[in-house]
């Protein structure tokens, strides 16, 4: 498989304060990856060194194989840089429109197929200034979508949409990737990372501190599991449990640290204690990114 | 071209539209002001008539009673003034007197004769794009260009919208090509808007103000509308790249404006100066359009007016004011929209798109 993305040694500093600090990273082509890092570790300053908005103090980045910048690239890379900007005295389709004739020309029908794929045909002769945040995400994958682009690189695509709407997103990024699509995923939301990527890096303080498959660095960690318990039950799980580390939340809730679910639903069912439920309060992935990212400035949302 | 037309496309907004609405205001407010002007001054010629004024003069019908009347009273008070009885010599003073006030008369009518013919000109509809033009490549054309170009290039980063573009067309140089051609494009649609809405107003100027000088054929009217239109166009490009520049150089939409406009003011300034006049814009626009403190475009960038400033004698002061060549105000403003576009390119091309 061909890399779509490569990044050697990048470096960006603003000041005396390095954004980017020595990054190497490669993806393949057809994969969807995702770039997870809490706030100002860095991503969104690599996705703009990535589509040559920013130059950088060293390294180099590569698309199919051209040095970043490469114009005549970008008619294979669809993009979505932080929240995505329109001339709001324009509606959706002429903002669009607009951004179609820049840059390589668009196939016959771009417009309107990109808007019904996100879902904006009707709303398309609105003003965008009367536009939703959400509605505003979806016309920037529209544009991101004009071109059919082999390379899609989003950064934090589900800001500002409903828990269906970013279901809708994670579904179509799964279809693009399984299409053969490459999608490079900046994202707060671990558990869509989780659900639809091959492969994650997790940046911290602009440097990469893990990449693997979502499964290799989701199996190193434990996972927390949420376990309701009639009170009276509750010593005798926890004896149970003995094994791993176990917190009480309530009078009959218990926070255990584990593999998974299921040892402790095995561990529990050995010792005849059934649970009233029990249920993942954090998956692996995102222990370990809380593991190596410190917390992070702010704890990241579960989608 | 695909990419002109983008531009071109994001030109439709408030802003545009009500540059146009201001410039045309002004400019007709300004119209308005000439005809007023020019009745005024060229009524003056019944005050410089000589001390006897003649029946048609006067408006009285030669050789009637009224008129004879009139003629002997003025007659007696201009002779008791000169302390005369009424006689052969009084007669021959005041032949003397109206021979003078006639020559007056025709210098005054002679040099008044450019606005007139212009002022008239501006009651034909063909001859409105004289003002038009003029008043584009003046000051108000200045203005007009910067806060289009305020609009169009430096909101692309205020709005942040520089980056979808950038992410789309990743040659800036083309980018800002584009964006000056748009604005260049759209300077001479005002220009053509102008011209339609004065040649509009020209039949309401006829019946208004009688200037009482011949008309002006409709051919003559459109040749002094073309002579100064095609000039202006020049002179637009410039205004268009000093937009653009500033532009990218601030990377803001009021800093774009007010940068421009100290420019073209600090230009404005100078223009007097002798060491520095012969390097600004307003020279070159001066220069190229064939400008005068006496022609009827009263605001073009450079007024005689910032030469007066101090007592003439010092390093800087040009004392005598010599009016650029066609020629040189070609070259300045071919230089002007070379230099102007290569630094634009240069601060774009090296510049971090963070917004």
């Amino acid at each position: 498989m061909s890399d779509a993305i490569r990044i050697h040694g990048l470096t960006k500093r603003f000041g005396g304060r390095a954004a980017v600090d020595d990054l190497s990273l490669s993806i393949g082509e057809g994969e969807v990856f995702g770039f997870l890092g809490p706030n100002g570790a860095g991503k969104t300053t690599t996705i703009r060194l990535l589509l040559g908005l920013l130059r950088p103090d060293r390294g180099e980045s590569f698309v199919f194989g051209d040095r970043v910048p490469c114009p005549d690239r970008l008619h294979e890379i669809g993009a979505m840089v932080e929240e995505p900007a329109f001339y709001p005295w324009l509606s959706g389709r002429r903002n669009l429109d607009v951004l179609a004739r820049t840059g390589a020309p668009t196939p016959t029908g771009a417009v309107d197929g990109a808007l019904y794929t996100v879902g904006l045909s009707e709303a398309a002769g609105r003003k965008v200034k009367t536009y939703s945040q959400g509605m505003r995400q979806r016309l920037g994958l529209a544009v991101a979508l004009l071109r059919k682009p082999r390379l899609l690189v989003l950064d934090e695509p589900a800001n500002g949409l409903d828990p269906a709407g970013i279901r809708e997103f994670r579904d179509r990024f799964r279809a693009l990737g399984d299409a053969g699509v490459t999608v490079f995923l900046s994202s707060h939301l671990l558990g869509e990372v989780e659900r639809i990527c091959d492969r994650v890096a997790i940046v911290d303080k602009g440097r990469l501190v893990a990449v693997g498959h979502v499964d290799e660095l989701g199996r190193t960690a434990s996972a927390r599991v949420r376990v309701t318990l009639r009170p009276q039950d509750l010593d005798e799980a926890v004896r149970l449990l003995g094994a791993y580390p176990v917190g009480l939340e309530s009078p009959n809730v218990i926070l255990v640290t584990a593999p998974s679910g299921r040892e402790v639903n095995e561990a529990l069912g050995r010792g005849g204690v059934f649970a009233e439920s029990i249920a993942p309060e954090r998956s692996g992935l995102e222990e370990r990114f809380l593991a190596l990212t410190e917390g992070g400035d702010d704890a990241p949302a579960r989608g | 071209m695909r990419l002109l037309g983008a531009e071109l496309r994001k030109l439709r907004r408030p802003l545009a539209v009500w540059t146009a609405v201001a410039v045309v205001a002004i400019v007709a407010l300004h119209a308005w002001g000439i005809q007023r002007s020019a009745r005024t001054t060229l009524s003056g010629r019944e005050f410089i008539a000589g001390p006897i004024p003649t029946c048609q003069q006067m408006g009285l019908a030669e050789g009637s009673t009224q008129c004879q009347r009139v003629q002997e009273q003025n007659k007696r008070v201009f002779c008791a003034s000169q302390n005369l009885d009424p006689g052969a010599q009084c007669d021959q003073l005041v032949a003397r007197a109206n021979t003078e006030a006639q020559s007056a008369f025709q210098e005054f009518l002679k040099q008044e004769a450019s606005q007139a013919r212009l002022a008239r000109a501006l009651q034909e509809p063909l001859g409105a794009g004289y003002l038009a033009a003029g008043m584009m490549a003046s000051l108000v054309g200045a203005v007009a260009m910067l806060l289009l170009a305020a609009g169009h290039v430096g909101n692309e980063w205020s709005g942040r919208t520089i980056k979808q573009v950038f992410v789309q067309e990743g040659r800036r140089w083309r980018v800002l090509l584009a964006k000056f051609l748009s604005l260049w494009m759209i300077g001479m649609l005002l220009l053509i808007v102008l011209w339609a809405a004065l040649a509009a107003l020209a039949p309401v100027f006829a019946s208004s103000y009688h200037l009482g000088v011949p008309g002006v054929s409709a051919g003559s009217a459109l040749a002094i509308s073309l002579h100064v239109a095609w000039r202006s166009l020049l002179v637009l490009a410039a205004f268009a790249a000093l937009g653009t520049l500033s532009a990218a150089v601030t990377r803001n939409t009021l800093g774009a404006f007010f940068l421009g406009f100290a420019f073209v003011i600090a230009s404005q300034f100078m223009a007097g100066y002798k060491v520095i006049g012969r390097w600004t814009l307003a020279q070159h626009v001066a220069g190229w359009m064939g400008f005068h403190p006496s022609d009827i475009v009263l605001n073009h960038l450079w007024r005689d007016d910032f030469s007066q400033i101090g007592d003439g004698s010092g390093f800087f002061i040009k004392i005598n004011p010599r009016y650029p060549s066609h020629v040189l105000g070609l070259v300045g403003l071919l230089v002007t929209i070379g230099l102007c576009l290569a630094l634009a390119w240069l601060r774009v091309e090296r510049s971090d798109v963070k917004v």
